[in-house]
């Protein structure tokens, strides 16, 4: 087959295929724009060191965490692209497998779905990098100190650069093409390799699991207070029980998802006396797993952005009462204090913030797209209905009732799992203990340097106290409930966005599309 | 149609005189010709002399004599031969419906074709339609639902045919007059 | 006549799917619409049950200019007085067979006790009563055929549009669903508008009105007149 036939066949599709194929090509240049930023930012060397008003990129050791915080982001991008490669699946799985049937191998069928894929991401990657310098142009604005916001005067190194043009198209091809491998093309059609039975109990224990290996890491910790060792193996338990945990909680949250959908849909079934709830609650019922591809995203950025928040607030407390142990130490001491304050933890947590944020924003279009496609897939039954007389309103009510109540709990569950984690992960210091210092003061009207005096010092040595106070934490309910409404409020925004595609898919002439 | 074997049939399932045997070909096969008595008894001969019937007895209760036939062994091993060998699929081209459809497109325009088809159409739903409703009654037996199914059919098959032969002429005049 | 449409013409881009057809229907009637495939049969049957709005002429249900309506108001109108039956794919797949067919009453405000149970009653007089809480995926073609003709009568609708409802059933399927379907409108008074190509189909209706290229070719009741002197002859000799 020659690569022009490939390439023909591979853009033979309809309305549902050229909407994967631009989606897809703009998941591909989301992620090579926060790549290239990545990059960027650990090109930034020693010598342009001080030259930035934020901080963060001046500081040397602060640089990488920042990259790799960026890099994290690509997750979310990927999930999206993942997510867009299913869009409009079974007609175009319907349509390889006619392929089949006129005699094309299993082997060119994944090329030619491959193909697709490849020229959209290779698209889209020339997109990303068109946007990323013409942004390095538009945004170079030096202050009149010579200093920049961004690092717009850098450009990462050319390997660098080249990877990622290539990597990129690779990448998002090579996971097409793993999605592609779950379904076998048959000539007689499509035969999907998962039965997904009903959701069991693992989720929760997989939650749990996580929790009590986060709460491991206290007594862990202690352990190896207690029993100094010399090399790093505390580091690396404590680290394990820590990375283990998160996955496990992250892995029991997406997956319970499902469970939650069922569940809510059974209790919707149950309960439900207007149709809008009957079909929503049996439509979550019939494909409780649909949710959970669809908010992962979502969910594991609420999880990372609710985990910042609990650290944000531990951190802080912990800082504030060492500042305040600190003062009162230095007053027993007679010194002068100068507080470090807590503003440069803030500043970086807000920056986890915004990372989330953007997380966020690129799993509500994953959510889009995959509402889209749920509706496109049902439009047959949909028209139908509508040409049976039901209101488009009942219908829409059904989407807002499917989309929105797994949503809810799945996001509380979420936040507070993800605000627990550093609780159960930070080891508490909650030892109210006295700080006792001796110290010589001279009487009033003694010289102030009567201290040097051996037999003065003896004679008026005192044992000043004071009481170390605990860290308190306090839970971060302002910026839970801001993650939290935020999320659902995102959600809702993108139902309404799909109940237009839901008026578009109704209309009576799609009757006339078997 | 092989009269002896239909006959063979009927006689399987008990043993018959003449008359019933009348009645019972007339009733199972609604839609053939009724089979004259005449012929009933010279078949019932014929199977006795060929060894495929043979008397059974004789049936006297009110009115004349009546000789009750019933099959032999023969008889069921030349009835499993007949219902085992293939019918030949012969088409039905010596049929006055193909004559005057053809004779009507040689001879007439296209409307006036058309006309008489919509007109033949008609009438051959209308039969159809007959059918059908007798058939939907629910109180046909068997054997009338199967030969109005088959009666069916055929008619179906001569609207189709019909319908197709339109198409073909308009197919050709437009040909002939680009 | 129940329903009437006059001069009606309907387009899509540059195909004339209908040129300006009248034809109507009188309450009870069982009427097929067949002719070939892109004659503009099921345009003809989505403008009289107000799914399409016509380009030009008009269409009358009881009376009414229901071609003006707007779409909330057809939309009701579908509900409570018409039903439809298409050839698939109208059965929400996620439904019980009992809940697909009380959907419509649910839609109306009916409670859901008694829905279901005018569900049932409607499953057990189409022959398919064991089948109630089978998903529509679980059953034949011909049983969700029949759940859905159950679906479109459960309102006791004036007017059913049957677009190729046996299309894809095999001839005993097809029998089944369409002897209900007759049973079902006579007793009920329904009107049936049967789209279908299949003569063996239109033979369950009481008369059929035929098109072709988006033209009424032959309305029964007008042309038998002038065919009785011919089709006399020949019915009888075709088998």
């Amino acid at each position: 087959m020659s690569p022009l036939t490939t390439l023909r066949l591979a853009l033979a599709g309809g309305r549902a295929d050229r909407t994967r194929i631009a989606l897809t090509a703009f998941g591909a240049a989301l992620g090579t724009l926060t790549l290239l930023a990545a990059a960027t930012v650990l090109a930034v060397t020693e010598t342009h060191a001080a030259t930035y008003t934020n901080d963060l990129l001046n500081d040397e050791g602060l640089r990488p965490g920042v990259a790799f915080g960026m890099l994290l982001l690509t997750i979310p991008v990927l999930a999206f692209v993942a997510q867009c490669s299913r869009l409009g699946a079974p007609g175009r799985e319907r349509r390889l497998a006619a392929m089949r049937m006129a005699g094309a191998t299993p082997r060119q069928v994944v090329r030619i779905a491959a193909a697709e894929t490849a020229l959209a991401s290779a698209f889209g990657v020339a997109t990303g990098y068109c946007v990323y310098f013409l942004g390095r142009v538009l945004l170079d604005a030096p202050g009149a100190d010579g200093r920049r916001s961004l690092p717009t005067d850098v450009l990462p190194g050319p390997a660098l650069m080249t990877g990622i043009a290539a990597g990129v198209p690779l990448f998002v091809t090579l996971l097409a093409v793993l999605t592609l491998r779950r379904v076998t093309l048959t000539p007689l059609g499509v035969v999907r390799g998962m039965s997904r039975g009903r959701p069991s109990r693992t989720p929760g224990v997989l939650v749990l699991a996580g929790l009590g290996a986060c709460a491991l890491v206290e007594p862990v910790h202690r352990y190896f207070t207690d029993h100094p060792r010399n090399d790093d193996v505390p580091l690396l338990v404590i680290g394990g029980l820590i990375t283990v945990g998160v996955l496990t909680v992250s892995v029991g949250v997406v997956s319970g998802t499902g469970w939650i959908a069922y569940t809510v849909g059974r209790v919707l079934h149950r309960f439900a006396r207007r149709p809008a709830a009957l079909l929503a609650g049996r439509r979550l019922m019939a494909d409780p797993w649909s949710g959970s591809r669809t908010f992962s995203a979502m969910l594991v950025a609420l999880i990372a952005g609710s985990a910042a928040a609990g650290l944000s607030a531990l951190t802080v407390a912990t800082v504030a009462a060492q500042e305040e142990n600190t003062r009162r130490f230095a007053r027993l001491l007679g010194e002068p204090y100068d507080p470090s304050g807590t503003g440069f933890y803030e500043r970086a947590y807000a920056l986890v913030g915004y990372a989330v944020l953007v997380a966020m924003a690129i799993a509500a279009m994953g959510l889009l797209v995959a509402l889209v496609d749920g509706v496109a897939a049902r439009r047959r039954t949909l028209t139908s209905l509508v040409a049976a007389g039901t209101p488009r309103g009942i219908l829409a009510r059904a989407l807002g009732w499917q989309v929105l109540t797994p949503v809810v709990p799945a996001v509380a569950l979420s936040v507070t799992v993800g605000a627990l984690l550093p609780r159960f992960a930070v080891p508490d210091a909650r030892e109210a203990a006295r700080m006792e210092v001796r110290r010589c003061t001279p009487l009033p009207g003694d010289p102030a340097d009567a201290c040097q005096d051996p037999a003065y010092e003896q004679a008026h040595t005192l044992l000043l106290t004071a009481q170390k106070v605990p860290v308190t934490v306090h839970v971060p309910w302002d910026r839970l409930a801001l993650l939290a409404g935020g999320a659902v409020a995102a959600t809702v925004a993108i139902t309404l966005v799909g109940l237009l595609f839901l008026r578009l898919n109704t209309r009576a002439t799609e009757l006339r599309v078997q | 149609m092989s009269t002896p074997h239909v006959l063979l049939g009927l006689l399987t399932p008990r043993a018959l005189h003449g008359y019933e045997l009348k009645h019972a070909h007339d009733s199972h096969l609604p839609g053939a010709k009724p089979l004259p008595f005449g012929q009933v008894y010279a078949t019932l001969k014929r199977l006795d002399r060929d060894g495929l019937a043979a008397e059974a007895g004789h049936d006297r209760v009110g009115g004349p004599d009546r000789t009750v036939y019933e099959v032999t062994d023969r008889g069921r091993e030349a009835l499993a031969a007949w219902i085992s060998r293939i019918e030949p699929p012969a088409p039905h081209l010596s049929n006055e419906l193909l004559a005057k459809v053809v004779i009507t497109l040689l001879v007439t325009d296209e409307a006036t074709a058309r006309r008489h088809l919509a007109a033949q159409r008609a009438a051959h739903l209308a039969r159809m339609r007959a059918l059908t409703a007798a058939k939907s009654s629910g109180t046909l037996p068997i054997a009338h639902v199967l030969a109005a199914d088959l009666a069916i059919a055929h008619l179906d098959a001569d609207l189709r045919w019909m319908q197709t032969a339109m198409d073909r002429v308009t197919d050709l005049h437009q040909e002939v007059h680009q | 006549m129940i329903i009437e449409a006059r001069d009606v013409v309907k387009a899509y881009g540059p195909t004339q799917a209908l040129r300006g057809i009248s034809v109507g229907m009188g309450e009870g009637e069982i009427v097929a619409v067949t002719g070939p495939s892109g004659c503009g049969k099921s345009t003809l049957l989505h403008i009289l049950a107000g799914i399409l709005s016509p380009d030009a002429g008009t269409v009358r249900y009881q009376g009414r200019r229901v071609d003006e309506w707007s779409e909330s108001q057809r939309s009701a109108m579908r509900r409570t007085d018409f039903g439809v039956l298409f050839q698939f794919g109208q059965l929400v797949m996620e439904l019980s067979a009992a809940e697909n067919v009380a959907l419509p009453l649910l839609l109306g405000g009916v409670r859901r006790r008694r829905a279901a149970a005018t569900a049932l009653e409607w499953l057990d007089r189409l022959g398919v009563a064991d089948l109630a809480d089978r998903l529509p995926g679980e059953m034949s073609g011909g049983q969700q055929q029949r759940v859905a003709l159950a679906r479109a009568l459960v309102t006791e609708p004036k007017l059913l549009f049957a677009d190729e409802p046996t299309g894809a059933l095999d001839t005993l399927a097809s029998e089944a669903v369409l002897q209900h379907m007759v049973q079902a409108a006579h007793t009920q008074r329904t009107t049936v508008v049967l789209v279908t190509h299949d003569a063996t189909v239109a033979a369950y209706a009481d008369r059929e009105i035929r098109l072709r290229d988006g033209a009424v070719e032959a309305a029964e009741f007008a042309l038998l007149g002038a065919g009785t002197a011919l089709s006399a002859g020949t019915a009888e000799t075709s088998r």
